[in-house]
């Protein structure tokens, strides 16, 4: 007989320690000797049930329980994932800035601003050059090039200057040989030309030329039918 | 286990079986919109780098026009009585060759403001970009001012310049390495 024999028959609690980590069935023979300070107890309280064992997993079917946190658990995450696939759509379709400003005058990519600056150059020119020789064709065909309002201006101007233009035999031919960007937005373009005019007319019978140089703040507007000329300002 | 009554067929329906299902049905979805969200998440990511990289760009431009522009102030504005300053501040926003050409030739041209009385002053009309990258740029600037000399008879005339620049980064700075004339 061990002391913790001993000991255990003195539980207050009547019952045996060594039941609580038995690990064969409580009704099982025990093959040492049963003693009087062994078992105290009646032998009816060995045969009590054990605990219950818990409970089987409810995932299947019964509401509320576990499946019912999963199927919970699922919606919550696809409810958070739409979320968030919402808030990626909206980012990715938000246009970038297009204001142009003092701090960020160029807000366009270099192919257009390109296209922009070198349609305003090639533009300017043709507007700007002019030769007495079908001199309303040219007017017309420059018109072309404008909108709508730029090209109504430019008429008059060229109805006023039409007669003198005529009899002078005037030729007037202007190059670009300096372009840059000023300003540059999806919808307008400011170009920076450097230009060269040469002029050939006939005063009092004699042929004179004439040679400048000026600046030109050209602008240009995106249209349905391209860049078009919307003004040029000369200094 | 628990029985359901059956559909019109009278096929019994778990509904323990019918959950499974409807769960299964939801982790797919669950996880087909994951998928997504991590591509939409690679889009959003390539987007705002992009989108920095635009910026980054864009402000560039302001930067280096803003340089161009105080050096052509500083280029057009000459007064010999404050000679020694005038030829600092133009030098101040230069680089490489150009700042060379004033520290060398100071003294001579002190001199020079000073003989003939030379006093410029003007601004800068417009001012634009005519190529740039990431550390150097070309800027084009028209000024109007009007300058006064012995040769004026110390009347101001008017004086339009046409200018063309080269400017390179410098640490933070856009500096202009060339200042010339357009003809």
């Amino acid at each position: 007989m061990s002391p913790s024999r001993g000991l255990g028959s003195r539980n207050p609690t009547g019952r045996p320690r060594r039941l609580a980590t038995q690990t064969h069935p409580v009704d099982e023979p025990v093959d040492e000797p049963v003693g009087e300070n062994v078992v105290e107890e009646p032998v009816g309280e060995l045969d009590d049930p054990p605990a219950p064992p818990e409970p089987p997993s409810t995932d299947e079917g019964e509401p509320g329980g576990g499946g019912g946190r999963r199927t919970v658990a699922l919606l919550v995450a696809i409810v958070v994932l739409i979320g968030i696939g919402v808030g990626e759509v909206v980012y990715l379709n938000r246009d970038p800035a297009t204001a142009v400003s003092t701090d960020r005058p160029v807000v366009v990519g270099d192919a257009t601003r390109g296209e922009a600056v070198e349609t305003a150059a090639r533009s300017t020119e043709e507007i700007l050059s002019t030769n007495y020789q079908g001199y309303d064709d040219q007017v017309e065909q420059a018109t072309q090039k404008m909108t709508d309002t730029f090209a109504e201006q430019y008429r008059q101007t060229s109805d006023g200057i039409r007669d003198r233009f005529i009899a002078q035999k005037t030729q007037l031919q202007v190059k670009a040989v300096g372009q840059s960007v000023v300003q540059a937005s999806p919808s307008q373009v400011q170009a920076l030309l450097f230009l060269n005019q040469y002029v050939q007319k006939t005063v009092d019978g004699q042929p004179k030329t004439d040679y400048a140089q000026y600046r030109a703040l050209v602008t240009v507007v995106h249209t349905d039918h391209g860049w078009l000329v919307s003004g040029i300002d000369t200094q | 286990m628990e029985v359901a009554a059956g559909g019109a067929g009278d096929q019994p329906v778990t509904a323990g079986g019918a959950r499974v299902r409807l769960d299964i049905g939801l982790f797919v979805l669950a996880l087909v919109l994951a998928c997504a969200c991590v591509f939409g998440g690679v889009l959003v990511v390539q987007k705002h780098r992009d989108d920095q990289r635009a910026t980054a760009e864009q402000e560039r431009y302001g930067d280096v026009l803003a340089a161009a522009r105080t050096e052509v102030t500083a280029f057009i504005n000459i007064d010999y009585r404050n000679a020694q300053d005038s030829i600092d501040a133009v030098a101040a926003g230069a680089t490489g060759d150009f700042r060379k050409q004033y520290d060398s030739s100071t003294d001579g041209v002190v001199k020079l403001l000073q003989r003939e009385q030379s006093v410029m002053d003007g601004k800068v009309l417009w001012s634009g970009v005519v190529d740039i990258d990431s550390d150097s740029a070309t800027v084009l600037a028209a000024t109007t001012g009007t300058v006064a000399n012995r040769s004026t008879g110390n009347k101001q005339v008017a004086r339009y310049f046409r200018l063309k620049l080269d400017l390179q980064r410098v640490g933070d700075e856009w500096l202009t390495s060339n200042l010339e004339f357009v003809g």
